[in-house]
């Protein structure tokens, strides 16, 4: 039995055990987590899906990337803050482009307003009144509300409100419901902005804007001392005006979102916390942004840093040769036409487990698991760094070994 | 091995005001002499000082993270290639880590202290600081509004020092800080903050937190004392809390953050005026207290600070861009981007408080070079301002350009005479911050030293003298060659080791586990990777 930080979801939960039996205390996430990067183990390296020695599958990677003009660098969020600081460093070395599996488009809005954060625990015991604005915690990142105190039978006399298109397993955990489409966030928002700085709203000219629950929400928001809003997943618009990823919230209503707890933050205190899949999400946000300036997509195509497209948009246009995937599965993940260009590229993969991605690639390497191999640290979706722990040594080399095994090929 | 000969030495610490002499160098160190083989620098005509020593910067960690993603267009506009010896990065009031390094680097600075850092989110600044090259660096640990420590200093404060001891060996941090002591935890309850030490505020006062921390780190005989940013900065009357503040304090050591920023005559929500001769004065007469300045460079700058409820109100002033974040159970942090203005009575006030402080105290070992980097403008402009001080001329075509109702309000339209001599320079850039930071290894050449030395032209225009050293030598190596980065190794962790009773830790445990949301034997730091290459100061309890 040893302790472990569990590294399936964004709430990098530091309280797991692994036993002979399994992880203890995690998440249905979690265990998947572990799964994957326990038992029956792909082979160390691969070329052209052939087993390899760790030089010959670095030999074959180097070659990839060093002859590649436009290399794409992909993935981060699943690994430690110590290997992405050496992913960001190889994609300068070979002058690509790199941007980190789902990212989002959170940060537009934080560039133009800024926002209002708290860890954990500040909301933990503060928040008197919890909003969950299109996400659904319950399924994405299972011990989400256990971890703030939310969950009925806890969370006392405070106050849990969900809004969303239909009613999610969070929803059902909540004390209100407010029905919402996608598309009217904005108005929403910006609606509850004038409700709660006391400007009447015209029920003729509100639309399909749901009044009487938004009234009820400005009204309770008013109420509370300490207020929470929880969201999901930004992303910048798309075609007609809708977000890429069903289900996000789009970069002009994040905000909406960031003014609305801007205006509340005047009378009372008020933080947002946006939700992250990827465990080390947030990490490779930061660790991009300390060595370049930019916390998202970034290329050094031109020998210094500079705000890219993203991944999907690079391969859709075509302007991607080869790529190096860490940790992520962008055959997966990326839009069709995106994952189609991709698949007909040269691909180096470095990741734990094996993929989609990897099992497609030119080269792979099946790294030691961070946080079950290999210690490290990731940032918890509220910024905390947490410590990933080694519970079963391994032999395989980790994944920043292999990044530096391969940067000295370069 | 290397003789930098024949320039003209300031070594203040160890009494040499620009005598001509060698300086020798060997295995990083500062000998007496080397062999004639030894690599020589012709030093003729030159000025020889040590490295500079920054003793209050904000360059790593989450609060300067959030600064750097909320401000792309400063990135846009200034960024550095890769070359064969550098990594690219960008600049603006809040560069990247690798330009951090290099530009501290090329200022001829090799010393910096990282100056506030929330003990949860140590990691986090040891992972910057170790992507942050050239120079070595310290942080120091966030403890004013920390909730564990609050409820000690009620109940057991005897047993302060022994939390303090731990939570130091648990982040590889080098010192202490108190921000806004109890305020801001009543600003993040949402009960607004305190105004005064006897505010019972969070259970604790301000005072209490004060005399208990302050107490506890100069029984530790930490190599720096208590670093305090005192309770109502920038609010207009404050002066009569520092000074409260300082009475706190007295009969142990301590240092003032940016003493400017609490030197404000006048009524809250009035317009405020100078009371910077008083403080001044006060800080003469207590040889245990010392403060850098703080100064406010007109132009652009960004303000950042744990002291989160200064931030709201500065938000309320500029209306654009606020960052807030809250760290359980330690701290707040707030990040509002700012432009200082010459023709703004407030700011044109604010840096003339500065120059007052610079030129009104008459101890230069105890009123240190600061600009709070980046709240009062970047440690860049850091040569301007030391200009200001050696050049009379200079600073009165500044003063007679900036708001006039301001500088009546100080004494600078008095033509004060006093000009900052070379000696006093390398006093209070390098040999007073290293002495005050309690770094005997740096700040100085003596035999023994670390070699770290900073070469510069000898120049009428002291501004472009500062701005571009000749040479600059880390630890024995030569890092900028005609005023050219030539090297960009790692530097150092500069950490304390202080101990403890090894019996705090269930206390500190118990205290923990309700007021954290990550376990406690998560807390520590243990990584090798993140606490090395460090040098560690021992601390001499008292």
């Amino acid at each position: 039995m040893a302790d472990a930080t569990c590294a399936g979801c964004g709430c990098a939960c530091d309280d797991v055990e692994l036993t002979a039996a399994g992880p203890v205390r995690t998440c249905p996430l979690g265990d998947a987590w572990f799964a994957a990067r326990t038992g029956d183990r792909p082979p160390l390296a691969t070329v052209e899906g052939r087993p390899a020695s760790l030089d010959e599958a670095a030999d074959a990677a180097a070659s990839v990337l060093r002859r590649a003009r436009a290399p794409l660098v992909y993935g981060l969020g699943q690994t430690t803050c110590e290997a992405q600081r050496r992913v960001v460093a190889l994609a300068e070395a070979i002058g690509a482009s790199v941007d980190a599996a789902g990212s989002g488009a959170a940060h537009l809005a934080y560039q133009a307003i800024g926002s209002s954060t708290a860890t954990f625990g500040e909301i933990r015991d503060r928040a008197e009144l919890v909003v969950i604005w299109r996400a659904d915690p319950v399924v994405t990142n299972p011990r989400l509300l256990e971890r703030l105190r939310l969950e009925r039978a806890t969370r006392g006399p405070r106050a849990l409100v969900v809004v969303d298109a239909q009613r999610t397993a969070t929803a059902e955990e909540a004390d209100a419901f407010v029905e919402l489409d996608a598309a009217d966030d904005f108005e929403a928002l910006w609606a509850l902005r004038a409700l709660v700085t006391g400007t009447q709203l015209d029920r003729d000219r509100a639309g399909g804007l749901p009044l009487d629950g938004l009234g009820d929400l400005a009204k309770r928001l008013l109420g509370a001392r300490h207020v929470a809003l929880i969201h999901g997943a930004v992303d910048a618009l798309g075609a007609r005006n809708v977000p890429s990823t069903p289900g996000a919230v789009d970069a002009l209503s994040a905000l909406a979102l960031f003014a609305l707890v801007r205006d509340l933050a005047r009378d009372r205190h008020a933080v947002t916390l946006g939700l992250r899949r990827d465990a080390n999400a947030r990490g490779a946000e930061d660790v991009l942004a300390w060595q370049t300036g930019f916390p998202a997509a970034v290329s050094f195509a031109r020998g210094h840093p500079r705000e890219e497209f993203s991944a999907a948009t690079l391969l859709d246009r075509g302007e991607v040769d080869a790529a190096l995937v860490v940790a992520a599965d962008p055959l997966e993940q990326l839009p069709p036409a995106a994952a189609e260009r991709l698949r007909e590229l040269p691909t180096v993969v470095v990741d734990a487990r094996a993929t989609a991605t990897s099992q497609a690639a030119r080269v792979a390497f099946a790294a030691a698991a961070d946080g079950i191999e290999v210690p490290g640290t990731v940032h918890r979706m509220d910024g905390v760094p947490v410590p990933l722990r080694a519970p079963l040594a391994g032999e395989r080399p980790g994944v920043e070994d292999v990044l530096a095994a391969i940067a000295e090929r370069l | 091995m290397l003789r930098i000969a024949a320039g003209r030495v300031y070594d203040p610490a160890n009494g040499i005001a620009g005598e001509v002499r060698d300086v020798c160098v060997q295995d990083g160190k500062i000998v007496a002499d080397v062999p004639g083989h030894a690599r020589r620098i012709d030093a003729r005509g030159m000025v020889v000082m040590p490295g500079g020593v920054d003793i209050h910067a904000h360059i790593a960690g989450p609060a300067v993270n959030a600064a750097r993603k909320l401000a792309p267009e400063e990135h846009r506009a200034d960024v550095l290639d890769r070359t064969e010896i550098t990594r690219s990065g960008s600049g603006g009031t809040v560069p990247s880590t690798f330009a951090t390094g290099y530009r501290y680097a090329l200022l001829g600075y090799t010393t910096v202290v990282e100056a506030a850092t929330p003990p949860l989110a140590a990691r986090h600044t040891l992972a910057e600081l170790r992507d942050t090259p050239v120079i070595d660096a310290a942080f120091l640990v966030l403890m004013g509004n920390n909730l564990p420590l609050f409820e000690l200093i009620r109940t057991e404060p005897a047993r302060v020092r022994e939390a303090i001891a731990w939570w130091l060996g648990a982040t590889g941090g080098y010192g202490v800080k108190l921000v806004n002591p109890g305020g801001v935890e009543m600003w993040k309850r949402g009960n607004g903050n305190v105004t005064s030490l006897d505010d019972e505020g969070p259970g604790v006062t301000p005072r209490s937190v004060i005399e208990t921390i302050a107490t506890a780190v100069h029984e530790l005989g930490l190599p720096h004392p208590v670093h305090v940013h005192c309770n109502n900065l920038g609010v207009p009357g404050n002066w009569r809390t520092t000074l409260d503040t300082l009475r706190t304090l007295e009969g142990r050591r301590a240092h003032l953050a940016h003493l400017q920023f609490h030197a404000y005559g006048g009524r809250p929500g009035g317009r405020p005026r100078s009371r910077a001769p008083e403080l001044a004065e006060h800080l003469d007469a207590h040889p245990e207290l010392s403060a850098d300045v703080g100064q406010v460079m007109f132009g652009p700058a960004m303000t950042m600070t744990a002291d989160a409820p200064v931030s709201a109100v500065l938000r309320e002033i500029t209306h654009g861009r606020w960052v807030n974040a809250d760290t359980e159970a330690e701290t707040g942090c707030g990040i509002v981007p700012f432009t200082y203005r010459e023709r703004n009575y407030v700011h044109a006030l604010q840096w003339g408080i500065g120059l007052e402080l610079f030129l009104l105290s008459r101890d230069p070992w105890r009123v240190v070079l600061s600009t709070d980097h980046p709240n009062g403008g970047s440690f860049l402009s850091y040569p301007r301002l030391i200009r200001l001080l050696m050049d009379r001329e200079f600073r009165n075509d500044a003063i007679r350009r900036v708001n006039k109702q301001a500088m009546k309000r100080t004494v600078l339209l008095d033509d004060l005479d006093r000009e900052y001599t070379l000696e006093e320079i390398a006093i209070i850039t390098r040999a007073g911050p290293a002495r005050l930071l309690g770094l005997r290894d740096k700040g100085h050449l003596g035999v023994g030293a670390d070699a770290d030395i900073t070469i510069y032209d000898d120049r009428d225009d002291r501004e472009a003298m500062f701005a571009a050293p000749r040479h600059v030598i880390k630890d024995g190596r030569p890092v900028v060659e005609d005023g050219e980065l030539r090297a960009a190794g790692a530097g150092r962790l500069l950490r304390v080791a202080a101990a403890y009773d090894p019996g705090i830790e269930p206390t500190l445990e118990r205290l923990f586990e309700d007021r954290y949301s990550v376990r406690f034997a998560s807390y520590p730091v243990r990584e090798p990777w993140l606490l090395e290459p460090a040098h560690t100061v021992a601390a001499e309890p008292r």
